[in-house]
């Protein structure tokens, strides 16, 4: 106000001088104008006059122009200033505005928010009371019971009783559960909210953390018939997996995107990706900054009041503490309903939830806040990255900063001669393992030392969900592996076939050279024992990290380096191919045949190798035949991300996998089907160790040892040993059919079995035994099973009457399976002469199943060999 | 410390198992069967019993109700539960299958609602037993052998 005045004050002198000013002016001119009026007559005299008085008018024109400029100057420069501070004093009005609006916005919502939280607190301690007291009055009532019917104790019914207290418990437990959370994510809040929150700090694989996630929601995605897709993209996450920060809270984080993503979307897929980079100072992602008025903002800035964010300092401040700091960026995207854009930036904010008809699937509305402050806390910033057009769902990316520990090395020592067709220029009897020193620790695959005429293998994909399929292909094609895709089981055949005549079509990442990148493949072995000794050359950060932008694919995987390489000399034409069925993909019996048919028709060189997927969640592969398979296929019941998929890849000869061995005398396929439910998914690995070959088969046996996997198929033992290893296994290799109706029999029987190294099948009763044996005649005319186990009695068709029927179908083809009857009763009697009449040839006691198994069957070889 | 006097109360549960009479050498047999691959296998497969053999005493009950009493039917019940019933070894209950049996075979369908009885009861205190055994070991962890009953 008093600038304003005195403004207002110079304004009026300054017009006043200007007038005057103006006014001497005018009355001079005036006055020479007279004076050259009246003095026009004395011309000289009158020229002198004007001259001189002209240069004087001059330099006094020129003088008063000179005072004007000035006093303009100084006008415009004071208003500026004024304006200035008038402009900045609005700006930080207006924001304060802004800001009490938001407190006063977000104060409501948290009393909403706290509202209902106590709102679903009262009904989750009420649900606790309400059983609380269903499980007294049940216990009442078994006290009753207990009491009047002293004489007949009705224990079925105290039983039921029991049972039903039982479930009472447990839902009490889940609503006990449910109440703990909610709790849980409040008391979070109100810790971040009051800056207690202190991150830990330990060591840890990122990648097996996200891994752990995605599996934790497998199952109920599955249930909602949803993909979760792990995506490595360029796999720096890998290289960079392990890690010092805060696991707990990672994960929490993790798991509450997660969990948004899956509750909200009902079809197609959930794609979590990762990648590292090099930090960057700058916040990217403002998403819960509001800004108010566009213009405001322009001349704010341009009158350099930015508002300095005290995070930015601290973001530089922190990783410049720490130079090995990474920024690890995370990215979970769904298909889902979507957010709206204008909601986006109210998603963050505390205690909002974005309802649109979201019934029936809970929350609090304080999980994304919670997550945003802990990703803040980190040095990262989360937000929504907008989705191509046409496609639907929302993307959530976030980064943190992490510090690396043991990054893989980036040695000098890379292998140079990659090739594994090398063997045809250079015939080298062992493991070429040069170890020449290259210029560039950056070799890339753009150096042309490479031979582009290397046989790489083949990877032929029937995958259903067309982004697994597109992360799986891209790995693969970074690799260097070519990769053949068939969308559906019908052009399966159509693209085998292709690869059999050698019309492969290269994918388009491979085109700069041949040989797969085995650098990767290192860091994958290495990842799987967990013991990386690779220390970090730091001399060379910097143009590692630069290179590291995830935009060129080949860069980052050049700098792992490749151990000694194990190799597998294959012949200049052999051929490696590995099919990845997807058990889903198709009828599986279909699946099969055109498997079979293209394993028949391969030719000398080619090596075949099926890895069959399924989900332990589905039940596709209730009626999966597993002897329908080679002992050689390998069946992965886990989606193919993550460590599965790694270990899939490392059974490619080029990444240490062994080629499989064609004989026929196949080492006893270990795969043992069983009939129960899925609480036996135990899956049994081998990691190797350093050199030899690995082949993880897992199955889900129950019998898979760990002792037995080196015996397996294409050890890299010079001779394979023949399939009988007597003196521990009798049944080695011996495939059995036991058919019994008891369940607990059945898998005594099938321990049993198993344990003296047969392959058995089971049945309920003679009419499925029945049915298996005449389609097996049918199909193959001969027998698959070397014997049978029939119990007597079952439902249905008894032991006896389908060995009548069995025998009757086998006089066709002349073949004659040794039938042996279990029965409950002892030896000898009645039930031994109907046995012999329906054609079995030996009887064993149930009890004594286990001991006198073998002995019973070495009878039966006995007589079959003396008898043929 | 502590796990040693778990496994010790195991083991002398265990052994009071057999010689109470509840468990015979089936059992023995099964546990022989159990290995690091398999370590619940006797549990897993008691369990299915168990299932199963609920299942079919509603079965020999609904059976027994029905009046007049079909004996060769019974008879064939009881004859596949007396064979489950030895597969994991419960030697009682299959002492009283057997009892059973034999009024059945002589048309006493008192006796066999008796028997009955008596068989339910000892199915009933077999299960409890079996299941404060099984829960006892998994708590004292994986025993190294089975050692059969003096």
């Amino acid at each position: 106000m008093v600038t304003a005045q005195k403004l207002m004050a110079s304004q009026a002198q300054k017009v006043t001088s200007v007038l005057v000013l103006s006014s001497l002016l005018i009355g001079i001119i005036k006055r020479i104008e007279h004076n050259v009026y009246v003095l026009a007559p004395r011309e000289r005299e009158l020229m002198n006059f004007v001259h001189n008085h002209c240069s004087e008018s001059l330099i006094l024109i020129f003088v008063m122009i000179a005072t004007m400029g000035v006093f303009i100057f100084s006008y415009s420069f004071i208003m500026l200033t004024v304006a200035k501070r008038e402009i900045h004093r609005y700006a930080t009005l207006i924001e304060q505005r802004e800001k009490t609006e938001q407190a006063e916005r977000k104060s409501m919502r948290k009393s909403d928010a706290f509202a209902k939280a106590s709102h679903d607190i009262r009904a989750a301690l009420a649900g606790i009371i309400s059983w609380i007291n269903f499980c007294k009055d049940d216990i009442h009532d078994a006290l009753d019971l207990h009491a009047t019917s002293a004489g007949t104790t009705r224990h079925s019914e105290i039983e039921t009783i029991l049972t039903k207290i039982d479930s009472n418990l447990k839902r009490l437990d889940v609503h006990a559960e449910d109440l703990l959370g909610i709790l849980n994510s409040v008391l979070d809040k109100s810790k971040i909210e009051a800056g207690k929150m202190v991150l830990e700090n330990e060591e840890f694989d990122v990648a097996q953390l996200v891994e752990e996630v995605v599996d934790l929601f497998l199952p109920t995605a599955s249930m909602k018939g949803l993909d979760v897709v792990l995506d490595p993209c360029d796999g720096s996450v890998i290289k960079f997996a392990r890690v010092r920060g805060d696991r707990g809270r990672l994960k929490q984080i993790l798991n509450n995107l997660l969990s948004n993503a899956v509750k909200f979307t009902s079809e197609g897929q959930i794609t979590i990706r990762t990648w590292v980079r090099k930090p960057s100072f700058k916040k990217s992602i403002t998403a819960s900054r509001e800004r108010t008025n566009g213009f405001l903002k322009q001349l704010l800035c341009l009158f350099n009041y930015k508002n300095m964010n005290n995070d930015d300092k601290e973001v530089v401040d922190g990783s410049q503490r720490d130079p090995n700091a990474l920024e690890f960026v995370f990215e979970v995207d769904d298909t889902g309903r979507g957010i709206l854009k204008e909601r986006q930036k109210s998603v963050f904010e505390d205690y909002v939830q974005v309802k649109e008809k979201a019934l029936g699937e809970g929350g609090t509305g304080l999980g994304l806040g919670i997550v945003q402050s802990l990703v803040r806390l980190m040095h990262g910033e989360i937000g929504i990255v907008d989705k191509e057009i046409g496609e639907r769902g929302t993307c959530f990316r976030f980064n943190v900063l992490l510090s690396t520990i043991n990054a893989c090395e980036d040695s000098i020592k890379v292998e140079p001669d990659i090739e594994m067709g090398i063997s045809d220029l250079n015939p080298s009897p062992g493991p070429t393992v040069n170890q020449t020193p290259i210029a560039s620790p950056k070799l890339n695959i753009r150096s042309t030392t490479a031979s582009p005429k290397v046989e790489g293998s083949y990877v032929v994909m029937l995958i259903k969900n067309a982004e697994r399929r597109r992360v799986i292909q891209k790995f693969m094609e970074r690799l260097g592996i070519k990769v053949s895709v068939a969308e559906r089981w019908e052009q399966l055949a159509r693209t085998l076939q292709n690869i059999k005549n050698k019309k492969v079509y290269h994918s388009q990442h491979n085109s700069i050279s041949g040989i797969p990148d085995l650098g990767l493949q290192d860091c994958l072995i290495k990842s799987a024992s967990c013991n990386s000794n690779f220390s970090f050359n730091r001399a060379k950060e910097t143009s590692l990290m630069s290179s590291m932008d995830g935009s060129t694919d080949n860069n980052i995987l050049s700098l792992f380096h490749k151990k000694s390489s194990s190799s597998n000399l294959r012949g200049a034409y052999d051929r490696f191919v590995m099919l990845l069925i997807d058990t889903t993909g198709g009828p599986l019996p279909e699946l099969c045949k055109i498997v079979n048919d293209f394993k028949r028709g391969l030719q000398n060189g080619w090596y075949c190798k099926v890895v069959w997927l399924s989900s332990p969640f589905t039940h596709s592969d209730l009626s999966f035949n597993r002897d329908m398979l080679d002992g050689d296929d390998v069946i992965k019941h886990k989606p193919l991300h993550g460590t599965c998929l790694y270990e899939v890849v490392r059974l490619l000869p080029e990444c240490g996998g062994a080629l499989p061995k064609r004989s026929s005398g196949q080492v006893a396929s270990k795969l043992v089907s069983t009939a129960l439910g899925s609480s036996r998914n135990r899956y049994i690995h081998t990691d190797d160790d350093n050199s030899s070959d690995q082949i993880v088969q897992e199955s889900n046996s129950p019998t898979l040892r760990h002792h037995q996997s080196p015996n397996n198929i294409g050890s890299k033992s010079a001779s394979q040993s023949a399939p009988a290893d007597h003196g521990n296994k009798p049944l080695t290799g011996k495939k059995i059919l036991v058919a019994e109706d008891t369940a607990s029999l059945r898998m005594v029987a099938m321990q049993a079995l198993s344990r003296l190294g047969a392959t058995v099948k089971l049945c309920e009763n003679g009419r499925e035994a029945l049915d298996l044996i005449r389609n097996d005649l049918l199909n193959q005319r001969k027998h698959v099973y070397d014997y049978i186990l029939m119990d007597c009695q079952m439902p249905e068709m008894d032991g006896f009457e389908a060995t009548r029927e069995i025998r009757k179908e086998e006089k066709s083809y002349n073949v004659r399976i040794p039938i042996i009857a279990l029965t409950a009763h002892a030896k000898g009697g009645e039930e031994t002469r109907r046995m012999m009449e329906a054609g079995m040839d030996e009887h064993l006691e149930k009890t004594s199943m286990v001991t006198s198994l073998g002995e019973t069957l070495a009878k039966i070889d006995h007589s079959t060999k003396a008898t043929s | 410390m502590e796990r040693n006097n778990m496994r010790r109360q195991v083991a002398l549960m265990r052994q009071s198992l057999f010689t109470q009479g509840y468990l015979d050498e089936q059992f023995v047999q099964l546990e022989e069967l159990q290995d690091d691959t398999n370590p619940n296998f006797v549990e897993e497969i008691a369990t299915l019993y168990y299932r199963d053999s609920c299942r079919s005493l509603q079965t020999i009950e609904q059976a027994l109700e029905k009046t007049p009493h079909d004996f060769n039917k019974l008879d064939n019940h009881m004859h596949q539960f007396k064979g489950s019933s030895s597969s994991i070894g419960a030697k009682k209950v299959k002492a009283e299958c057997q009892q059973f049996r034999e009024y059945c075979r002589a048309g006493n369908g008192e006796g066999c609602m008796r028997t009955f009885q008596l068989l339910k009861k000892e199915h009933a205190t077999l299960k409890k037993k079996l299941e404060a055994y099984f829960q006892m070991a998994r708590q004292a962890g994986p025993i190294e052998t089975a050692s059969r009953p003096k």
